[in-house]
């Protein structure tokens, strides 16, 4: 039986991902230089590994780039195409996250607001939205 | 003091089907590269392996075993497709500090499907792309570029027609080469016309998996008279840097898409004391057409975000000033995993060492060539040929 691609949830981001399950997109920060890290880096090259914290992301975000898939070659993937992905900036920090982008986006809008959502076999992803999310 | 040159080379027959079983396929390769030159494998001192998924860690290793020889200088070289440029440079530091005499370099892998036919293993995973970029529904370097090409769209307006033009040029090279997979001619349309991917990338725009091997014999220059299969190539510059692995953490995508081969790029002319103007040939790692734009521009043929207009009015076969991946590049003739580069190297060290012709007349004597790692030219090698003298 194959499986939906799910984080390896490794050591270092298993708070990250237990975060965006409940709902809180984090970044990571240098305490000292305040420039935000790419998720997998795990120490600001200028000042070491334990300057670095998460953050609450900022809600607002711009989208730098996009690409919609029409298909994929994992059957699990495959049935929730076409889905757009693509990389924004978040607002804040100006961390460039990689991300869902709903299709209500279209495929031109550049303003969004960062949301999570939870897909098949329980994984919880970072998604870009054009209105703000309504909780229920 | 020696000085490295490339003596002999082999591209093995390419196959999108059912391949021979790896290690003879690679060793064939290799053998056809020794008989040029007329040595047998117990003259092979050092060995250079490129990363093969297939092959797994310690590739070379595993080669020194299968030719029977006992190296004293081997290396697997690990920048994914960055990965054949950066060979080379192994190569002559390894010739020129007098580590080894006789060098081979080797890559070659399957495609998915055949990697499956010939063994049990799964490919290993590639931890930080799986954790943040594959659960979202990644399709690598498909939606990678396809993101880089969206940029390059938004940025500087290049279409998909000038997009394309890069493809049908590279296929009308492709017609006379009898290793392409594809040598049917194409216009611009049958490249705009072919299914979305990954926006905007069309299926005609991304690189063809195939099986093959593919090898180098490099050496000290003495010893041309004794083993040469043409003009010996001399190694004469390289540069390689590496600007991100992850599309996100990606300096492209802040930067106006400059890549890691402007650097690189830079650093290679300069020490091979080689202006871009006197380039001949340029093979130039081509996995999608934007690939190609970029590097084209990261090295000053062309100024950043001109490259659409520019390729539009351009040929770029050998007739053209600028010839760029003159047997049709991977495009046409298929990737072999992170061994793809030695496509478009091998190209230019055939037409420097059979002195091919130059449209404008003279000899070919110049080539620059580039490879690419990673999903998102993460990692860049650029190296400068020439016939050496
Ligand atoms: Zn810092």
């Amino acid at each position: 039986m194959v499986a939906r691609p799910r984080p390896n949830e490794t050591h270092t981001y298993r708070t990250f991902w237990s975060d965006l399950a409940n709902g809180s997109i984090t970044v990571q920060v240098c305490d000292i230089c305040e420039v935000p890290l790419a998720y997998g880096t795990l120490i600001c090259a200028d000042h070491g590994d334990k300057s670095i914290s998460f953050r609450e992301a900022a809600k607002s975000a711009k989208v730098i780039t996009r690409t919609r898939i029409e298909r994929h070659p994992h059957p699990i993937l495959d049935q929730e195409t076409p889905y757009t992905i693509g990389v924004v900036q978040e607002e804040h920090y100006g961390a460039q996250i990689y991300c869902r982008i709903d299709e209500g986006c279209g495929l031109d809008c550049d303003e969004v607001e960062l949301t999570t959502a939870t897909f098949g076999d329980d994984v919880t992803l970072i998604v870009a939205t054009s209105k703000p999310k309504v909780d229920s | 003091m020696a000085r490295a040159a490339i003596m002999s080379w082999d591209l093995s027959r390419f196959e999108r089907g059912s391949a021979p079983p790896f290690f003879e396929m690679v060793l064939a390769s290799l053998l056809r590269t020794l008989a040029k030159a007329n040595l047998s494998p117990s003259a092979i001192d050092g060995i250079i392996t490129i990363q093969s998924n297939f092959a797994g860690p310690a590739f070379n290793v595993t080669i020194a075993e299968v030719l029977g020889i006992h190296p004293t200088y081997s290396v697997d070289i690990t920048n994914y497709g960055a990965s054949p440029a950066s060979a080379l440079w192994h190569a002559k530091m390894a010739i020129e500090s007098k580590l080894a005499t006789r060098i081979l370099i080797v890559g070659g892998d399957l495609t998915y499907q055949e990697m499956r036919r010939q063994s049990q293993r799964r490919p290993s995973p590639i931890s930080i792309l799986d954790e943040f970029e594959l659960p979202y529904g990644s399709h690598m370097a498909n939606s990678d570029y396809a993101m880089i090409a969206e940029l390059h769209r938004k940025l500087y307006g290049t279409t998909d027609e000038m997009r394309a033009k890069v493809v049908v040029d590279q296929r009308v090279s492709a017609l006379t080469n009898e290793r392409a997979l594809f040598r049917d001619p194409i216009k611009i349309d049958d490249v705009t016309s072919s299914r979305i991917v990954s926006s905007p990338l069309h299926l005609l725009e991304c690189v063809a998996t195939a099986s093959g091997a593919s090898s180098l014999l490099v050496t000290d220059v003495a010893n041309a008279d004794e083993i040469a299969t043409g003009v010996p190539i001399s190694i004469e510059g390289f540069g390689y840097h590496q600007s991100g692995f992850t599309l996100a953490n990606a300096q492209l995508l802040r930067n106006g898409l400059v890549s890691g081969i402007a650097l690189a790029g830079k650093n290679a002319l300069e020490m091979a004391k080689v202006s871009i103007g006197e380039v001949d040939i340029f093979g130039i790692y081509d996995c999608y057409p934007i690939a190609v734009m970029i590097a084209l521009e990261d090295l000053g043929v062309v100024p950043k975000g001109e490259v659409g207009p520019w390729v539009l009015e351009t040929n770029l076969t050998r007739s053209g000033r600028y010839p760029v991946n003159t047997s049709g590049g991977q495009l046409s003739c298929g990737q072999i995993g992170d061994a793809g580069g030695m496509v478009n190297l091998i190209e230019v060290v055939e037409r420097l060492a059979t002195k091919s012709k130059k449209a404008s007349g003279g000899d070919f004597e110049v080539g620059l060539v580039t490879s690419n790692g990673g999903p998102a030219m993460s990692c860049e090698s650029v190296v400068i040929l020439k016939v050496a003298n």
